[in-house]
């Protein structure tokens, strides 16, 4: 088929654009369902007793603010993927692995501090981070897909780190337990698998432009 | 070069956003325009019509992505590039199997003159199932497809496998000089 041939096609085809909503209105529309759905399931899990302890001890205050501000830059940075042309958002790309790396340098750095080494096993606590973020991560994977995604690897590894991040955010208020091993291995890893988890489904999730 | 206006095109695509046939071919034939010299200098001329036609068809499908509060030129030019990338790695795969049916990296010749001692030699410098690839392709004179029942792989993995392992022998051939002493 000819070029031009195709452009009258495509042309005879076209109707009225209902255009993609702003980002800011999308990205606020998420993370403020995400942060409630969060909340909700907390509270259904059980939330600590001492969970004011997590704003009076600066560890613990900083990680989760690592680990909210990383959830919201990483969703932010999918929705900027969602649209050709705004993913050159440099300073967000350099932004985003800023925040897991400060929660995993606070965890490694008590962990040295750590009298002992027993991670454990806790499958419950990367059970809950996966359930605690699969409703926002379904939410923002049905609003990149709305878009016109043209890197589907990296936008599908930021919903997936967006979603486990805000999971991970939650298990922070029902988990008991502070150890850093067991925040490293039981909250830290999991966040991260799930979003390399993410790149592995990117062209199953995705469709190609 | 010279520079792109794009202030007419961005007023065509606001006309075409609001439903308008009739600009929306036209900004699809301004923006292929634009696109066209920019394909001729990164793709081989072959591979130019069909660069920019996945664009176009790329463009027709995000459409409804574009923002005319941000530019036109950055939405247009991000989907040319990753079409264009697509493109490349479509050419090399080509470029893979097409060298390796054509025999140019080390070609049908080159290899008959290698003799049975010295092919001996050259198998050692590949991996088991390279090796077994080759046997089968040059000397059994398989086809890929015979091959890839043989190990039941597909036929393009037969194809990659072979080329990797014909750059391999080429090396070696080189290292060991066996064109020299011939």
């Amino acid at each position: 088929m000819k070029t031009d041939d195709l452009i009258s096609k495509l042309s005879s085809e076209h109707k009225r654009v209902e255009v993609l909503p702003p980002f800011w209105k999308r990205y606020l529309r998420w993370s403020l369902i995400s942060v409630l759905c969060v909340f909700t399931g907390v509270s259904l899990v059980g939330i600590r007793e001492d969970w004011v302890e997590l704003f009076k001890s600066t560890s613990m205050l900083l990680q989760n603010l690592a680990i909210l501000l990383g959830a919201l830059l990483a969703s932010a940075l999918a929705l900027l993927l969602s649209v050709p042309g705004s993913e050159k958002n440099k300073l967000l790309r350099y932004l985003v692995p800023l925040p897991f790396v400060l929660w995993a340098i606070v965890l490694l750095v008590r962990g040295l501090e750590a009298p002992s080494f027993y991670p454990g096993i806790a499958m419950g606590c990367a059970a809950e981070i996966f359930s605690l973020g699969f409703i926002p991560g379904i939410l923002l994977l049905v609003i990149v897909r709305r878009g016109a995604t043209l890197h589907r690897g990296k936008a599908s590894f930021f919903v997936f780190m967006a979603a486990a991040a805000l999971g991970a955010f939650g298990a922070q208020f029902s988990c008991h337990n502070d150890d850093p091993f067991h925040l490293l291995f039981w909250h830290f890893m999991p966040v991260l698998i799930i979003g390399i988890l993410g790149v592995a489904l990117a062209k199953k999730l995705l469709k190609k432009v | 070069m010279y520079k792109v206006d794009w202030r007419p095109l961005e007023l065509l695509a606001s006309q075409a956003l609001s439903g308008d046939k009739r600009a929306y071919a036209d900004l699809l034939t301004q923006i292929s325009h634009v696109l066209k010299p920019r394909f001729e200098r990164s793709l081989p001329s072959a591979y130019v019509e069909d660069a920019l036609q996945e664009t176009l068809m790329a463009i027709h499908k995000s459409i409804h992505t574009l923002d005319l509060s941000k530019s036109l030129a950055a939405w247009v030019y991000a989907i040319a590039r990753y079409k264009t990338q697509d493109q490349l790695r479509h050419i090399y795969k080509h470029a893979v199997v097409d060298e390796l049916d054509e025999g140019a990296l080390l070609g049908a010749s080159q290899l008959n003159q290698v003799e049975a001692s010295q092919l001996d030699v050259l198998l050692k410098s590949l991996n088991e199932r390279e090796s077994r690839i080759i046997v089968l392709l040059k000397v059994e004179e398989f086809s890929v497809n015979e091959i890839a029942n043989e190990l039941k792989m597909t036929p393009s993995n037969v194809k990659v496998t072979a080329f990797r392992a014909i750059r391999k022998l080429r090396e070696a051939l080189v290292e060991e000089d066996f064109y020299e002493n011939r």
